[in-house]
């Protein structure tokens, strides 16, 4: 399928996953990472993922920002289906669709805050004047705009989570993929990340193993041994 | 803990390294020990400079970046004393072949030389990149900040690498430049030996051979282009009234003597400065004139433009001294700087002006005095058809058969020459070839680990979105800055330290050099390490973008 013909049923679902399944070879054994997972994202919604260790969290996160491919099963991500794409179409669906945001931030070290937000609209060739202006709004977002000229190194860990989201934010993204934001830093700076989030507005989906973060969005689906064990809707 | 033992370490190590350093460079001036040893004061100057500088260096943070700039230029200077030091030292090898210390020294010498300019080079690295890079933009597009930040900030990583480009490369074109300007010495330096392609006549003896009478039949011979009559007198010169020695005094034919070695580089005037062999040459057919030998005027210290007597066949003459040689063809004399083999050069025609001999009998009075002829050749390789119809001349003429002694050809010193520079070059050419292959490897692996070590990075970009093609496009434009930089750097620090030690390579008869540039070795190493760096670093960063993005990702490098 190619990247601009849309599924028509799907226009109010901004990412729609239908039995997907993964499985690993580890060897010559096979190992189901998922089985036969199926759920939907609206615009604008806000879930979290939760699960034990090997659930299969991660993998489901990974195949939906198009950085795996899975065994069977569709993605579509505004209507396409990312699976037949090929890497040209799949690095620009990252680029243009998809914002990531890495437990561990996955900055680049040589890259200043403002530089590692500007990357991926370089990347999307936006122009300079319109990238600048962007990224400092981001900054401002995240309140880093006094830390903008810091490489991650010199900025704490709930800073680097910010210049995370404003780089996640960066090419205006239709979902946005958390993998455990709040994984590495104390409560209160998790607390403000995952304000940042929300407040952002964007479609969400946020991997995490802390029950706090998996009540601040509206709908936790639990996952176990790769299936879905049942979905919750939170008030 | 590490660190704090680190720092102390270095503190107590650098201030010794001082201390040491202090002690050398005063030792010099007010000689407090009285040492045998350390009367290589070269060594002691600059290596004691070098110590404190390096001790700067450990101790204080602050002057680090001094330090640096400091330590770079010392390594310098002392590179070029040691070399120079080397190279005059050479000279004693002319007599003593077991004395090879001193071209050990000479190499030494060169590499501190190009470490000195090396270690500045990697100091101006940042300038040069941001330049280099802005070039380059139109290029690198969107991923220019990227490849600027990457070098800049990984700076070790880019002088390290820097450095091992340059240096291989400096290290290459140094030992490429030395054999090139041996190899180009060679048959100048035979010629300048000779006073011409051949040299019939014993000058040092001529009671053995000469007094021939037969310009006219010589010039006659086929590829005989230039014939030079030569007479040489034992004479008195008298400087400053009251003293005289005894020196050389060489009679030739000016014309015939600046047309054979007129392109000859090897020869040196040290007054006037800046004019042409010709013009230098034919100042001696104005009236009166004589040139003398730089040894001589300073010993004397005869200047251009001054009157020196000289007492030919039993009459004084004034002669004007219009100018000052350091090396002419003919006077091998000249390559050694022994008192009693001193020189001046006049002539034929100011002989004649002397004596008051008439134009008329200007032939036949210069064949009669001639001791030993200079000849130049349409090719050096007609040197043996030439030699035959001389010989049966010379024997049916005055009834001498001509051996070795008293006929010698330029071919036959390059043969003879051939043999040293051989043994030379041979043991260049090795060292040249393995530093070659070192600087390879070392430079595949550096360019491998500095890829192989991005792994994680690569991943990350992306995960975000930048394609393969412009991570392959980015890790080429770092590893292109960096190597055209080191190449560059790495070319002019290696012609410039081989012009260096050919320009102060003392002229000894059997070794001397002229300066010349091996293009093709130049060329080829530049492409041959340049083709290694782009390979070693897009081999790894084309395997690095085939892996999984969540490998990469997940991979501690």
């Amino acid at each position: 399928m190619q990247l601009d013909q849309k599924d028509d049923n799907m226009k109010d679902k901004i990412l729609e996953v239908r039995h997907v399944s993964k499985e690993y070879k580890l060897g010559k054994i096979k190992v189901k990472a998922l089985n036969d997972v199926s759920f939907s994202l609206e615009r604008g919604e806000l879930i979290s993922i939760v699960g034990p260790s090997g659930s299969g969290k991660t993998t489901l996160l990974n195949l939906i920002g198009a950085l795996d491919k899975p065994t069977s099963g569709s993605i579509y991500i505004e209507g396409t289906e990312i699976n037949s794409l090929n890497e040209k179409q799949l690095t620009k669906i990252r680029r243009d669709k998809i914002g990531f945001i890495f437990q561990f931030y996955n900055l680049i070290p040589v890259l200043s805050a403002f530089e590692n937000v500007d990357l991926p609209m370089m990347a999307a060739s936006i122009k300079k004047k319109e990238r600048n202006k962007r990224a400092l709004e981001l900054l401002q977002i995240v309140g880093l705009t006094n830390r903008k000229n810091h490489r991650p190194e010199e900025l704490s860990g709930g800073e680097r989570q910010r210049v995370a989201i404003a780089r996640s934010l960066a090419n205006n993204p239709s979902i946005i993929l958390a993998d455990e934001p709040t994984g590495d830093l104390d409560t209160k700076t998790g607390e403000e990340i995952i304000n940042y989030i929300k407040n952002s507005n964007v479609s969400t989906i946020i991997v995490t193993h802390d029950p706090v973060v998996a009540m601040a969005t509206s709908k936790i689906i639990y996952l176990k041994d790769g299936s879905i064990e049942k979905i919750e809707k939170i008030n | 803990m590490y660190k704090k033992m680190k720092r102390l370490l270095n503190y107590g190590f650098g201030i010794l390294l001082i201390t040491f350093g202090i002690i050398l460079t005063f030792n010099f001036y007010y000689d407090w020990f009285k040492i045998d040893f350390m009367n290589d004061t070269y060594i002691f100057l600059t290596g004691g400079i070098l110590l404190v500088i390096i001790g700067i260096y450990l101790t204080l943070d602050i002057l680090k970046k001094i330090g640096i700039i400091l330590f770079g230029i010392s390594l310098m200077v002392l590179g070029l004393f040691q070399l120079i030091h080397g190279i005059q030292n050479i000279v004693n090898i002319a007599d003593n072949f077991s004395n090879y210390l001193n071209i050990a020294e000479l190499f030494i010498g060169g590499i501190f030389l190009l470490l000195g300019t090396i270690f500045l080079g990697c100091f101006l690295l940042p300038v040069f990149i941001k330049g280099l890079a802005f070039i380059l933009s139109p290029i690198l597009t969107k991923m220019k900040i990227i490849v600027y930040r990457n070098i800049n900030r990984n700076k070790k990583r880019s002088q390290n690498t820097f450095t091992m480009i340059a240096l291989g490369l400096a290290f290459i074109i140094m030992i490429g430049t030395v054999l090139e300007s041996l190899d180009a010495g060679v048959y100048p330096g035979a010629k300048l030996e000779l006073g011409g392609d051949i040299q019939i006549g014993e000058i040092w003896n001529t009671h053995v051979f000469g007094y021939l009478n037969m310009s006219n039949e010589i010039k006659q011979i086929d590829h005989v282009k230039e014939v030079i009559p030569v007479h040489v007198e034992w004479i008195s010169i008298n400087y400053n009234k009251n003293f005289s020695e005894s020196i050389y005094l060489f009679i030739i034919n000016t014309t015939e003597y600046a047309k054979l070695h007129s392109k000859n580089t090897l020869l040196t005037f040290i007054e006037p400065k800046g004019i042409s062999i010709d013009q230098f040459i034919h100042l001696l057919d104005q009236e009166n004139s004589t040139i003398i030998q730089y040894e001589l005027a300073k010993e004397t210290n005869i200047k251009c433009g001054d009157k020196v007597n000289l007492s030919i066949d039993s009459f004084n003459t004034e002669l004007n001294v219009v100018g000052i040689f350091g090396r002419m063809p003919g006077l091998r004399f000249t390559f050694v700087d022994y008192w009693d083999a001193m020189a001046v050069i006049i002539s034929w025609k100011t002989l004649f002006n002397l004596m008051g001999i008439n134009a008329s009998e200007y032939d036949s009075y210069a064949g009669s005095r001639t001791i030993a002829y200079w000849l130049g050749l349409d090719s050096i390789y007609n040197d043996q058809k030439v030699i035959s119809i001389l010989k049966t001349q010379v024997y049916s003429k005055i009834g001498v058969n001509l051996d070795s002694d008293d006929i010698k050809t330029a071919r036959s010193r390059v043969e003879e020459y051939g043999g040293i520079i051989k043994v030379i070059n041979g043991t260049l050419t090795n060292i040249l070839l393995f530093s070659l292959l070192i600087s390879l490897i070392g430079l595949a692996i550096t360019m491998f680990m500095n890829v192989h070590q991005r792994k994680r990075e690569i991943g990350i970009l992306r995960s975000i979105g930048i394609s393969k093609n412009e991570i392959i496009k980015m890790i080429f434009s770092e590893c292109f800055i960096i190597s055209f930089y080191g190449l560059l750097f790495g070319t002019l620090t290696g012609i410039f330290v081989g012009f260096i030690m050919i320009n102060y390579f003392p002229f000894i008869y059997f070794l001397p050099a002229i300066f010349t540039i091996d293009y093709n070795l130049i060329v080829l190493t530049i492409f041959l390490v340049f083709v290694f760096t782009v390979i070693s670093s897009l081999i790894p960063a084309y395997l690095s973008n085939r892996i999984s993005i969540i490998d990469a990702i997940r991979s501690k490098r």
